[in-house]
């Protein structure tokens, strides 16, 4: 069925063992460590990418047999889906340690492995159990960097963000214990695998199924996070230390996207169609909701937090489209945005690190003080803002593409959404650059060669990205194809969007 | 030595249980010489840890005498007519009795320290306890089992009330005992309905009358068995018997708090196990929902109290109320089934509850004395992160005990048809989160006190928390027991809770 | 030189020449070398070589492949450069494909070579300018955008070129960035062009999917073309609207006109390349492109006509009351650009393109003379502080009076011959409302733009020392006034009416893109046109004399000309209040919204949240009651429960 140790369970075991390192070796290693590990990620990742076939299945496939109470096998393994996603929690980490500066101390650099180490398990594991145990461990790492590590108001934003985190994931625990019951009753055994479970509960009555699919939504929609969950996030981004929030934002919030097309809706075709008008008009208010949020915050990091929320609206969106363009735009999104949105982020520390303040109305002026700051941050933000050409442009496009194969209406109120992203980041930039310059005027040097050598790969990938997304695109298609055309066959054609149709 | 004796050496651990509290009764006005106290720790250490390798011992190779049940290596040996019986269960539950002992030892020196009693009637009556639940431990008959949940009982009044100098102590001696009395009462009466129906005590003959009954005797029984439930769910502190808990875990000095909120309830648990799954298996699905009922009340009242409490100890009287509902799911669960997945369950949830508790009431127990909770983890890291570990697993977080229990608690729930009830303990697992995060968050996050003065705690006490939450993790890894890479504590225990749900089925 | 590698050349010789300048615009934002006058530091000699270089070569590529598609058959003045895929996803697959026809290399002449001539005047207007290598850079770069706009043969291509040059605006009109306003200007151009932008999206969107259905899901503009007459007419009206409400931004129309006059704030060049000659005019071009859709949609013409006249009309009143030099050439182009759509809405695309184009040369002649004005006076815009320059500006002067006569269709200008061939078309298509319009407008802009003359050159002086210290500029920007102004002049010769015994050479250049829409029903009578034109030419006269005698006089003011028109005139210069009222309708909303209302929702689901939890707090207090602390309570409801479960025994007992 596969062998016991593949790329990706060198992927999902590194971490572990480097976190374990950094907290045992002499604190100045630490970093040391933390960035070796990530670079050995990545250098994994890429080995990933040269192996990987572009086709549908399961690939790097590795399997135990499980203790019985727990299941019966333990599947690990990559497909277009989440590779892509794998690689870029490398790129991720590397890039939080690279910025995490030297004075942390070597607890903050394990927790950061553990971090990436819990997301990558989410991204490997093939088993719903496993699946959940990733996915509740992932909130710790994320939980201490804020607490321990985060600015002043850390404890008042953390609250609303476990709570509704965890409240979301019992729902689907409890969902889990359903199915696996279900599993029990039917071979006699537990039984948590993806596709065995798929089977199973495709014999539930229409009432369960939905209360299912519901369950599993909710504990995804937090983490994502849709309309109504997102007001723990500002405070979350906000205050937790930036290396943090590069991978919160980077990655775990992809990971809610990511658990409702591997788990949500391939579990419950019938119910994803039927609820996808619904979750995309929520995914539609959020990208509003938080453009126009975006546009009134005062603080550099709650208008990119905001930004963020909005930007994440789209990927939903183009989920719930659930045409084959919109999909597609939603999984290169999914990557594009990480890049972009890590980028923003650190741009935004280091412009407010030189302004020592990161309440918009100390900013001002940047541009003439430090130009090259200043073009970086103005291309991010034009790549955020879905210029063509840069890496933004291609995801919204198909997204909103199939989002009119849905629905006319769903698509123009998304479009509205880049009249209002434009607004934001111009407004932003407008504050933090131009203008004449403000007292106190920012202190210290333009960039410099070390984040040069960070922030400059980003750019250009920006761009590679913006011009070749077949880079990506091409090698996730097959995935995307396979994936809404087994949708079709899952449910009846009728109900599916006027777009859908292969 | 010849065969004849050696068929009862099974029976050793209970029996060194017992002669070690009387000779600690008799060594406490002895020992002049020397440092008393020390002595009688030593000797209570001792005993208890014989006891423990013992049980375990036996349980890794059974002797001559213990006859194999089922395929799963469960044994069982019978003695006085069925009046003893010695199997895989009793041995665990000695071996958790003796354990949790060891593990509240050094708290409850250090208070004996602190407070003015001497350690002398400390360490018999804590070593009469640990006998008495070994005596439940090996209950063949139903009047066993309460003669040592009275010796507990009794050993655990005095415990409340050695420390004279702490206020509310005698309050809570005099409410334990009274309510206690009462409780007493009702198992008494239930057990007396029970023998006018069917004749016996002994379990293994209640189950065959069980079985055929006349039903102009079924109400009888039922009658019996609705007092004997209402008896132990005192002893469990089961909603709404469960009101006493708060007052006496407050009254009572930390450590013993925690002696009380675990091994006390684990004991009275395995009772319920034998009478119910083993006792009256014949009848087991008509009370079904009275087990459910009360776990529903347990669970939904102790969330409720729980939230509004400012005093972290009196919430963990009351969060140990809500736990007490998640074993009365698995109770009800094995109830239902006829498999040994839910008494498996059950017992995985007893283990994994029982060292999470120790943990921690015992950093609770040196934190509060240390400064208080807030911001302890930049002022001693390792005190909060035991602490820390033993929150994730009362909140039931993957990677801890807390999670193995209630994952396969709740799974058998919801494998017996009780569906409503899992839900229900799940909704009370996020609600639980009201009252476990802020815990956390005072810990992580809280405003440093100044001065920070390093901890003063006893090496044993150090030890005994390393041990507890360090287990919780183990145990927890549980989930990762993948064929390959097996983690063993998980799978040692899990395999002996299957081998003491085997015994008890017929 | 093969024609594919010509037209990689116009491409991606810009495109360089910025990459180039972006590296020393970087280098010199580092390092600042200080400027002293008006002089070029080595780095910016560079810099403008570059800068000049690129357009002009892609100059000199375009010119040689219109010779060599003139030498080819009509039918086969065709080139197209492939670059592969660029993504394709579903039905969706769009391919770097870029296609010079006759219609687009009218585009790129006037893109490349009233380009080059801006570039080097920008040279000569920069020079001294700390941000110099900056400013060439966003001009190459934009040079580049409108280039890939007018050439490319995918609409989504198309949508990447309409940004670009939007961007490039926004960049170019907050160039001064440190001026606070003049950012905000870019911004403000840069959000109402996104909101055409969704139009247009959503256009293609539309079109997308209804040929879905057939299987010819595409957005390429050939394909679509092709397959346009299959859409029922509603569809293809709502596409033609949508497609068009993204021109109405580029391309200011009325109601999303309010960001041009704003855009003055950017250099004068950068008003007369992005703002006068080509970007603004990449709506019409778009709608023009798009014939086949808009043939097929008459009631989406019937629209983009009325509108455009609508906007011909305001924008020429409020041209004729401003008071600053820029802001009346700006709403001047407005104006210009509705008279386009005029011409289009009518059907008669070549006449919109030939306005397009000799628009292109006046307008820029007007903006750079304009410029080289306030380049005179140290940077004055304000009419009120000008006056009796003609003596001072040789070269300027005369070409700002040819630039404002052939705005305002003076024969023989350019001007008058395409601005004429409009109002004939209107005409002709049986609108005479148009028509109307079309005259009144031709009459105001006589006004102004004589108004304008009169105010700058005429008269006496109006600030003695302004004008004391005003001199000529440089070859640099002298030289591409006099270029400009032949072009203005002269090109009028491609459409010289056939009364007027001349040829329609430029509309046979493109009768091979236009056939299939050309009203073929129409046949002009010859008499009606010469009626129409000494009509027109008439009242041009009159509004040009009336304007300039106006405002020649002595101490002639630049406020309303009759005592009576105050009021109304104070409204005009305001554009009607366009501005306040989508101020009060449209911003004001938002920024409540993003400033009060999103906030407090956010507050709501919070406090929400909360909410639940105190509420189960609260229940547990209720049950709090029973834990008194005294022993007989808790006896009591041990006693309740063992009645409760003893009373279910009994019942379920019998069973």
């Amino acid at each position: 069925m596969g062998e016991t140790l593949s790329l990706p369970v060198w992927m999902l075991l590194l971490p572990f063992i480097a976190a374990a390192l950094a907290a045992l070796l002499p604190a100045r290693l630490a970093r040391a460590v933390a960035c070796l590990a990530m670079v050995g990620q990545l250098g994994l990742g890429v080995m990933l990418l040269r192996t990987f076939r572009d086709q549908p299945d399961l690939q790097g496939v590795a399997s135990w047999p499980m203790l019985g109470i727990f299941g019966s096998t333990l599947r690990l393994g990559v497909d277009g889906l989440s590779v892509f996603l794998l690689v870029a929690g490398a790129a991720l980490g590397l890039l939080a340690v690279l910025v995490s500066g030297a004075k942390r101390p070597p607890a903050f650099h394990a927790w950061l492995l553990l971090f990436v180490g819990t997301m990558a398990g989410v991204l490997v594991v093939q088993d719903l159990l496993v699946f959940y145990v990733f996915w509740e461990l992932m909130l710790l790492p994320a939980l201490v960097l804020i607490l321990l590590w985060g600015d002043a108001d850390r404890r008042k934003a953390t609250v609303p963000f476990v709570v509704v985190t965890l409240v979301g994931s019992l729902a689907m625990l409890a969902v889990i214990f359903a199915m696996g019951a279900e599993a029990h009753a039917r071979f006699g055994a537990w039984n948590f695998d993806l596709d065995a479970l798929a089977g199973v509960v495709s014999t539930w009555s229409a009432s369960a199924r939905c209360w299912a699919f519901a369950g599993l939504v909710l504990a995804f929609a937090v983490k994502i996070p849709l309309f109504p969950l997102h007001y723990w996030l500002p405070a979350a981004y906000t205050s937790a230390p930036l290396p943090a929030v590069i991978l919160l934002s980077g990655l775990m919030a992809k990971l809610g996207t990511y658990g409702v097309l591997r788990v949500a809706m391939p579990l419950f075709p019938e119910q994803a169609v039927a609820w996808a008008p619904w979750l995309a008009g929520l995914a539609v208010v959020g990208i509003l909701h938080g453009a126009v949020l975006a546009l009134g915050a005062r603080d550099v990091r709650t208008v990119l937090a905001y930004s963020s929320f909005s930007h994440l609206g789209w990927i939903a969106l183009g989920i719930f489209s659930l045409t084959a363009e919109g999909l597609g735009g939603a999984m290169l999104q999914q990557v594009g945005h990480a890049l972009v949105t890590a980028t923003l982020f650190i741009l935004a520390a280091w412009a407010s690190e030189r302004q020592g303040a990161t309440h918009l109305s100390r900013f001002g002026g940047m541009a003439a003080t430090h130009p090259w700051l200043a073009a970086a941050l103005v291309f991010a933000a034009m790549a955020s803002a879905g210029l063509p050409g840069l890496n933004g442009f291609v995801g919204e496009f198909l997204i909103l593409l199939g989002a009119w194969g849905l629905s006319p209406w769903v698509a123009f109120a998304g479009g509205l959404g880049v009249v209002l992203g434009a607004a934001y980041l111009l407004w932003l930039l407008q504050r933090m650059l131009y203008g004449p310059a403000v007292q106190p005027a920012p202190t210290g040097p333009d960039l410099g060669v070390r984040e040069l050598a960070v922030v400059l790969p980003l750019l250009v990938m920006m761009v590679l990205f913006g011009v070749r997304p077949g880079l990506l695109i091409d090698r996730m298609k097959p995935w995307s194809d396979a994936y809404v055309l087994r949708f079709h066959k899952a449910v009846p054609q009728a109900a599916l969007p006027t777009g859908a149709h292969p | 030595m010849n065969t004849q004796l050696a068929t009862y050496l099974p029976l050793a651990p209970l029996a060194l249980l017992v002669l070690g509290a009387l000779l600690a009764l008799l060594l406490v006005p002895s020992v002049r010489h020397g440092d008393p106290d020390r002595t009688m720790a030593w000797h209570a250490g001792m005993v208890n840890l014989s006891a423990l390798v013992l049980s375990v011992t036996l349980w890794v190779r059974p002797v001559i005498g213990m006859e194999p049940v089922g395929a799963t290596g469960a044994f069982r040996a019978t003695y006085m007519g069925g009046a003893l019986v010695v199997d895989s269960l009793s041995l665990l539950l000695v071996a958790l009795a003796s354990a949790g002992a060891l593990l509240v030892l050094p708290g409850l020196m250090a208070a004996a320290d602190r407070g003015s009693f001497a350690h002398g009637e400390l360490h018999a009556l804590l070593l009469f306890a640990v006998a008495g639940s070994g005596v439940v431990a090996s209950a063949g008959d139903v009047f066993t089992g309460f003669l040592g949940l009275e010796i507990v009982a009794l050993s655990v009044y005095g415990l409340v009330g050695l420390d004279r100098s702490r206020p509310g102590a005698h309050e809570a001696v005099l409410k334990y005992l009274l309510l206690g009395a009462f409780a007493s009462a009702i198992l008494l009466l239930g057990m007396a309905f029970l023998f006018g129906a069917t004749g016996s005590l002994s379990l293994g003959r209640l189950q065959a009358a069980a079985v055929h009954l006349p039903p102009a005797r079924h109400g009888l029984v039922m009658l019996g068995l609705a007092a004997m439930v209402a008896g132990l769910a005192f002893k469990v502190a089961a909603a709404p018997f469960h009101m006493w808990s708060a007052d006496v875990y407050e009254g009572a000095v930390t450590p013993l708090t925690g002696f009380m909120a675990t091994v006390v309830k684990v004991t009275a648990f395995v009772f319920g196990l034998r009478l119910l799954v083993a006792g009256l298996a014949g009848v087991g699905t008509d009370w079904q929902p009275l087990l459910a009922a009360l776990a529903a009340a347990s669970m939904v009242v102790g969330n409720l109290m729980a939230m509004n409490q400012r005093k972290p100890k009196r919430m963990m009287a009351f969060s140990s109320v809500v736990h007490t509902g998640y074993m009365l799911v698995g109770l009800a669960a094995a109830a239902g089934s006829t498999g040994t997945d839910a008494v498996q369950a059950l017992v995985v949830y007893l283990v994994a509850y029982l060292l999470t508790n120790l943990a921690a009431f015992g950093c609770l127990d040196v934190l509060e004395r240390n400064g208080g909770l807030d911001g302890a983890m930049q002022r001693n890291p390792g005190l909060a992160t035991a602490f820390v570990v033993a929150l994730l697993s009362l909140v039931g977080f993957p990677m801890t005990a807390g999670f193995l229990g209630k994952y396969m608690v709740f799974s058998v729930a919801f494998g017996a048809g009780l569906g409503w009830l899992g839900v229900l303990a799940i909704l009370s697992s996020m609600v639980s989160l009201a009252y476990y995060m802020p815990l956390l968050f005072r810990v992580l996050s809280g405003a440093l006190p100044s001065p920070a003065a390093p901890p003063s705690l006893a090496t044993g006490e150090r030890v005994a928390l390393a041990v507890s939450s360090g287990l919780v993790l183990v145990l927890g890894a549980g989930i990762l027991a993948v064929a390959g890479w097996m983690v063993p504590g998980a799978h040692w225990v899990a395999q002996w809770a299957l081998q003491s749900g085997a015994v008890l089925l017929p | 030189m093969s024609h594919v590698a010509l037209l990689a050349w116009i491409l991606f010789a810009p495109l360089a020449a910025a990459a180039l300048n972006g590296l020393l615009a970087l280098r010199s934002a580092r390092v600042p070398v200080p400027v002293e006058g008006h002089h070029l530091r080595p780095m910016d000699r560079l810099a403008a070589g570059i800068g000049v270089a690129g357009p002009l070569a892609a100059a000199v590529a375009a010119w040689s492949l219109g010779f060599a598609f003139l030498a080819r058959d009509r039918s086969l003045r065709l080139t197209e450069l492939d670059l592969g895929t660029w993504f394709s996803m579903g039905q969706a697959h769009v391919t770097w494909l870029f296609r010079v026809d006759p219609l687009s290399l009218v585009m790129v002449l006037v893109v490349t070579t009233v380009g080059t001539l801006i570039h080097l005047y920008s040279v000569g207007y920069m020079a001294g300018d700390a941000g110099f290598p900056r400013f060439l850079t966003w001009l190459n770069l934009f040079t580049f955008a409108m280039l890939v706009l007018v050439t490319a043969r995918d609409l989504v291509v198309l949508f990447l070129g309409w940004e670009g040059v939007g961007v490039c605006s926004y960049l170019l009109i907050g160039y001064w960035f440190s001026d606070a306003a003049k950012a905000a200007a870019g911004l403000k151009a840069f959000v109402v062009n996104r909101i055409g932008d969704l139009g247009l999206l959503l256009g293609m969107f539309l079109l997308f999917w209804s040929m879905a259905p057939g299987g010819q899901a595409s957005l390429d503009i050939d394909l679509l073309s092709a397959h346009v007459t299959k859409l029922s007419v509603p569809l293809a009206t709502a596409a033609a609207v949508l497609l068009f409400v993204g021109a109405m931004g580029k391309s200011a129309q009325v109601p999303l006109h309010i960001w041009l006059p704003d855009a003055m704030a950017g250099p004068t060049p950068v008003s007369a390349l992005i703002h006068a000659a080509t970007m603004v005019t990449a709506g019409v071009y778009m709608v023009a492109r798009m014939h086949p859709l808009y043939h097929h949609a008459p009631a989406a013409l019937a629209f983009i006509g009325s509108l455009g006249a609508l906007t011909a009309l305001v924008a020429a009143t409020v041209a004729c009351t401003q008071t600053n030099i820029k802001r009346v050439i700006a709403w001047s182009t407005v104006s210009q650009l509705g008279y386009m759509f005029m011409g289009l809405g009518a059907g008669a695309f070549s006449a919109g393109i030939y306005h397009l184009f000799t628009h292109a040369f006046f307008k820029a002649l007007f903006f750079l003379s304009a410029g080289a004005v306030i380049h005179a006076l140290h940077g004055e815009e304000e009419l009120g502080r000008m006056g009796g320059l003609w003596s001072k500006l040789r070269v300027t002067g005369p070409a700002f009076v040819l630039a404002a006569a052939a705005n305002a269709g003076l024969p023989p200008l350019s001007g008058f011959v395409s601005k004429d061939a409009i109002l004939v078309a209107t005409w002709n298509a049986h609108h005479p409302v148009w028509f109307a319009v079309g005259l009144l407008t031709a009459g105001l802009t006589a006004f102004y733009s004589f108004r304008l003359v009169a105010l700058v050159l005429a008269g006496p002086p109006r600030d003695a020392h302004l004008a004391e210290h005003a001199h000529e500029a440089g070859w640099a920007m002298t030289l591409p006034l006099v270029l400009l102004a032949v072009g203005a002049v002269g090109a009028g010769v491609l459409e010289w009416p056939h009364e007027l015994g001349g040829t329609l050479w430029f509309s046979a250049w493109l009768e091979p893109v236009f056939y299939p829409s050309l009203d073929h029903g129409i046949h002009a009578n010859a008499v009606v046109d010469i009626i129409l034109t000494v009509g027109s030419v008439a009242v041009v006269a009159t509004g040009a004399a009336i304007g300039f005698s106006l405002h020649a006089r002595d101490g002639a003011s630049t406020g309303a000309p009759l005592t009576g028109l105050q009021g109304l005139w104070a409204t005009v210069k305001r554009g009607w209040h366009v501005d306040e009222v989508l101020e009060r309708v449209v911003v004001r909303p938002v920024v409540f919204s993003s400033r009060a209302a999103a906030p407090f929702l956010d507050f709501l689901l919070g406090w929400g949240a909360r909410g639940f939890v105190q509420g189960l707090a609260l229940a547990g207090r209720g049950l709090a009651v029973a834990q008194s602390g005294l022993a007989r309570h808790y006896a009591m409801v041990m006693l309740g429960g063992l009645v409760a479960l003893v009373a279910w025994a009994v019942l379920s007992g019998g069973r």
